[in-house]
């Protein structure tokens, strides 16, 4: 075990060389060879005393409590136990409030809409037409949609199953025994600021899509072992395991059987042009491909493919923070969803001046989409009109339009739904039974408050992005 | 009678309570303070709020205003941990004989000296008027030769030089701009100034970021263009300066460097700072004597090095220059430098009295008492006087009695000038704020002289409340 361990050190430290400078300890490694699943040697991470829900404003700041109501006449009233009474607020400066319980929604997707004002919803196309789309909604049922304002549908993968969403707290989720303060569950996050291991069994058989946001403060280093036979310590198990820095991700195969137990892929740069501390990564493993595959804010950052075929005998996910000192590593929206078939859910779509369709083989034609019928794409080629079996097509993406640049009051909020989606709309009124608002696409809408899970104010409000550390040495620099 | 009306009388009678239990010297006038920059509300679940502080009465709740909200909020003084408050600009003129009184709980107070004799001491503050301490608590007393600032605020970008880095350094370069009273650097950016930096100074200033911090400051240089390390011998001339370098992110410490043309780089001592990882703001203090070679590093008021050059004092010039190396947002704001008297160590008490004098001289004897700007001393021999202006420090001697308790303290507060101030808190208005402290009993301070109210947990206070 301690051999594994010093090894397992050599082997992080050539994956990390940024954290060679770290001071990094020996023993917040913990690897073993072979090893069955052993949940007892983790800890059910600790989900700290409920706050409520929470309410960020756009300056930063940041409180806990409870939205009471909530109308375009009165404001909001928000309940903070640490206030003498209610407080009502406007929303000039509220960017947010994620509400700390949001209930499931029923869902059985077989496509995913992008709409040109940055809204998104899971459903299921009915049809298509010059200048509308029937779609299936789990909020309204059937309904028009004007052409104009959907950017992209993506047909979602056969069986594809949403398996987890949140987290909303730490249930299910272990904290590897040997640091068991090194991650801990705030606000929907998971917080770690010291090497440890987090993890969790999803039953992951079929392919897979692997969604989370990431976050740090500093240099680090984060282990991704996906298929994971453990999900308490680092294994030398059949799976494989994902290194991400802030500037690259590389990817290797564990598999004790074999005489050399690790299979190097190789790395690749993370698509992070802006610098930004804060991205959206997305993994998809592909069984049937033999691939897995990792996006960083929706861009490919790069595809391997194991000529062995596809090799993984776990089910679960496990995160092991390998930063230095002071590294603090944040994970939250965490989306993970299993399918079928040859090909991967398209996690982006395209701006394009034509329609373009792609298709299961990767392959791509761009023209004029006539409509949906009969499970056929009509697509228009000059004066060619081809019909091409829905099953084939992974995504389209509609020819932009031009679209004045809508005004944004600040009772223009977007919902962000459980299980994915979001849309936004005209606030009418929120109360203890009702949302009610009115949106620009689907009219007059309403949800129960339980089915939001985040409400976004000042949609037009530019984030601030904070730019993080080059890799360059003191050598390379000024002064 | 609407809510209105009775608030407005239930504030008459609370101004009435309050002004007969002022302390009986004629209170000091205050006008409220006019910041252009929110306070800071920092609750004790990690909740944090700006807006801005109305009141506070601890029995009952704190006031606080809010941009969203169209009426004040009050919460529940046991929630709150701690009130920021931007520094307010400093335009009182020094006191006579302005000195700083350290007590023996780690708390001090700036201040004219007026008066000692046997029992107290008698301090004339801008603040709070005339403060009588006893000298039981006294611990010492350094007198402060504070000469007009010979920098004081960031107020804009002119008078600065920008420039762009000659350093092959990754990403793009940028410039720093100017928001109220800071300066901000997103990316590779370097602004200088000929600061007139005198011979023996104080240099202050504060930093935020965001990301990582990756500063590097020189200090003493007659270059207001950056200068590239590893080509400074194909680069342009340059006189010798100090750099100073904070970094969290490669090295993960503090660095000074002695910068000079055709001369090998070499650091005089890190600093190993793991806990600037977790912060993101510093109050930056360094105090330069050219004649020692010295240089002393505070940060957040706590001495974390001291520098000693062995080649001697390497700066040639007099002014400073900011490069923001790639990392994160940096804001840069507070600078201050004053002339400084070039004591690095505060005297420490003795079992007798002591006079320390500017030469550097120590005389211990007895303090009978000191009045007119002159100490009636008593050393072994004879009595003498001496005037207060050839003295740098007083230090008391150690009393048998045990100093004031400071368990029931509620708040330390901390002073825009440096120190701190332990007491019970018993209201808090704009104008003013009513304390009570265990040295010196009830006072009426202006608030303007605090940037930080710390509400002491139970547990700090159960301690007896912190030191230092």
């Amino acid at each position: 075990m301690r051999g594994n361990a010093a090894l397992v050190l050599l082997f992080v430290c050539l994956v990390f060389p940024a954290v060679l400078t770290a001071q990094i300890q020996p023993d917040g490694l913990f690897i073993s060879r072979g090893a069955p699943l052993i949940q007892s040697a983790g800890q059910p991470l600790a989900t700290p005393a409920e706050q409520g829900d929470l309410l960020q404003f756009v300056d930063g700041s940041v409180m806990h409590g409870g939205l009471k109501r909530m109308d375009a006449a009165s404001g909001l009233r928000w309940e903070n136990p640490a206030a003498k009474n209610p407080i009502d607020l406007q929303p000039g400066h509220i960017d947010s409030i994620r509400f700390a319980r949001a209930a499931s929604v029923t869902l059985a997707p077989t496509s995913h809409l992008r709409f040109v004002n940055g809204d998104d919803l899971f459903g299921s196309v009915t049809s298509l037409h010059d200048d509308h789309l029937g779609f299936s909604t789990w909020f309204g049922g059937s309904l028009t949609i004007p052409r104009a304002s959907v950017q992209s549908i993506t047909f979602l993968s056969s069986n594809y199953t949403l398996l987890y969403d949140g987290p909303s707290d730490a249930s299910g989720w272990i904290i590897g025994g040997h640091n068991p303060d090194s991650w801990t569950f705030r606000d929907g996050s998971f917080i770690s600021g010291s090497p440890g291991t987090l993890g969790r069994g999803f039953n992951l058989s079929g392919s897979s899509t692997i969604e989370f946001n990431l976050a740090w403060n500093d240099i680090f280093g984060l282990m991704v072992n996906i298929y994971s036979d453990a999900v308490d310590h680092l294994d030398y198990g059949n799976s494989y395991l994902l290194g991400f820095t802030r500037d690259e991700v590389n990817l290797r195969h564990l598999d004790s059987n074999r005489q050399f137990p690790l299979r190097n892929f190789g790395s690749a740069p993370l698509p992070n042009p802006a610098a930004k501390n804060k991205i959206h990564v997305i993994i998809q493993s592909n069984k049937e491909e033999g691939t897995v595959a990792v996006f960083v804010d929706n861009v490919l950052a790069k595809r391997w493919k194991d000529q062995n075929g596809f090799s993984a005998t776990g089910g679960g996910l496990l995160f092991q923070q390998v930063g230095g000192a002071g590294a603090v590593v944040k994970l939250s929206n965490f989306k993970i969803s299993q399918w079928q078939g040859r090909f991967e859910p398209e996690t982006s779509a395209v701006m394009t001046n034509v329609d373009v369709i792609r298709f299961i083989n990767h392959d791509q034609a761009a023209g004029k989409i006539a409509g949906i019928n009969d499970g056929n794409v009509t697509l228009a080629l000059g004066e060619t009109l081809l019909q091409i079996p829905l099953q084939r097509v992974t995504q389209i993406n509609f020819a932009a339009t031009p679209v004045a640049a809508a005004t944004r009051g600040p009772w223009e909020v977007r919902a962000c739904f459980p299980r994915g989606g979001s849309l936004s709309f005209q606030l009418i009124k929120w109360s203890d039974e009702e949302v009610s608002g009115q949106s620009a696409i689907f009219g007059s809408l309403a949800f129960q408050p339980g089915q939001i899970r985040q409400l976004e104010f000042n949609l037009g409000h530019a984030q601030a992005v904070a730019p993080v550390v080059s890799d360059k040495e003191f050598e390379g620099l000024d002064e | 009678m609407n809510k209105q009306i009775l608030s407005s009388l239930a504030g008459l009678a609370l101004a009435a309570a309050l002004a007969s239990s002022a302390p009986a010297q004629p209170p000091p006038k205050f006008s409220p303070a006019t910041h252009p920059a929110p306070d800071t509300l920092l609750f004790r679940n990690g909740d944090l709020l700006y807006g801005r502080l109305l009141a506070i009465d601890p029995a009952n709740a704190v006031q606080w205003r809010h941009p969203d909200a169209a009426q004040p909020i009050e919460f529940k003084p046991d929630s709150i941990a701690q009130i920021d408050f931007p520094a307010p600009k400093n335009s009182t003129a020094p006191p006579n004989n302005a000195c700083r009184l350290l007590l023996a709980n780690g708390d001090s107070l700036e201040g004219g000296l007026v008066s000692c004799d046997r029992e107290a001491v008698a301090l004339q503050t801008w603040y709070a008027g005339r403060l009588s301490i006893p000298r039981a608590s006294c611990q010492s007393l350094v007198f402060i030769r504070r000469s007009p600032a010979v920098f004081d605020e960031i107020t804009g970008l002119d008078g600065w030089t920008q420039a762009v880095s000659a350093a092959p350094a990754p990403g793009e370069s940028g410039q720093w701009t100017y928001r109220d009273g800071a300066f901000y650097a997103g990316k590779t950016a370097s602004i200088a100034r000929d600061l007139k930096l005198p011979d023996a100074a104080e240099i202050q200033f504060d930093l935020a970021w965001k990301g990582a911090l990756n500063l590097a400051v020189a200090l003493y240089t007659d270059s207001l263009r950056p200068i590239y390390l590893l080509n400074k011998e194909q680069g342009p001339d340059f006189g010798g300066f100090y750099s100073l370098r904070l970094d969290n992110a490669s090295y993960r410490n503090i660095d000074l460097w002695p910068i000079k043309k055709k001369e090998s780089l070499h650091g005089l001592g890190q600093v190993p700072f793991p806990s600037l990882n977790n912060k993101d703001r510093l109050h930056v203090a360094l105090r330069v004597s050219k004649a020692q070679h010295k240089i002393a590093l505070s940060l957040d008021d706590t001495l974390v090095k001291e520098w000693d050059d062995p080649q001697g004092f390497a700066g040639e010039g007099t002014g400073m220059r900011f490069v923001q190396n790639p990392g994160g947002v940096i804001k840069l704001s507070h600078l201050r430098i004053t002339h400084w008297d070039g004591i690095f160590e505060e005297p420490a008490a003795d079992s007798a009295d002591a006079c320390w004098f500017e030469n550097g001289q120590k005389t211990a004897g007895a303090i009978q008492s000191i009045s007119n700007g002159k100490i009636a001393f008593r050393p072994p021999n004879r009595p003498v006087e001496i005037p207060l202006a050839e003295l740098k420090a007083i230090t008391f001697a150690r009393r048998q009695t045990s100093p004031p308790q400071t368990e029931a303290a509620t708040v330390r507060a901390t002073f825009a000038q440096g120190g701190a101030l332990t007491f019970i808190l018993e209201t808090w208005r704009p104008d003013g704020m009513i304390i009570r402290s265990a040295d010196f009993g009830q006072a009426r301070i202006n608030p303007a002289a605090f940037t930080r109210l710390q509400f002491l947990s139970p547990e700090k206070k159960a301690a007896g409340g912190p030191k230092g």
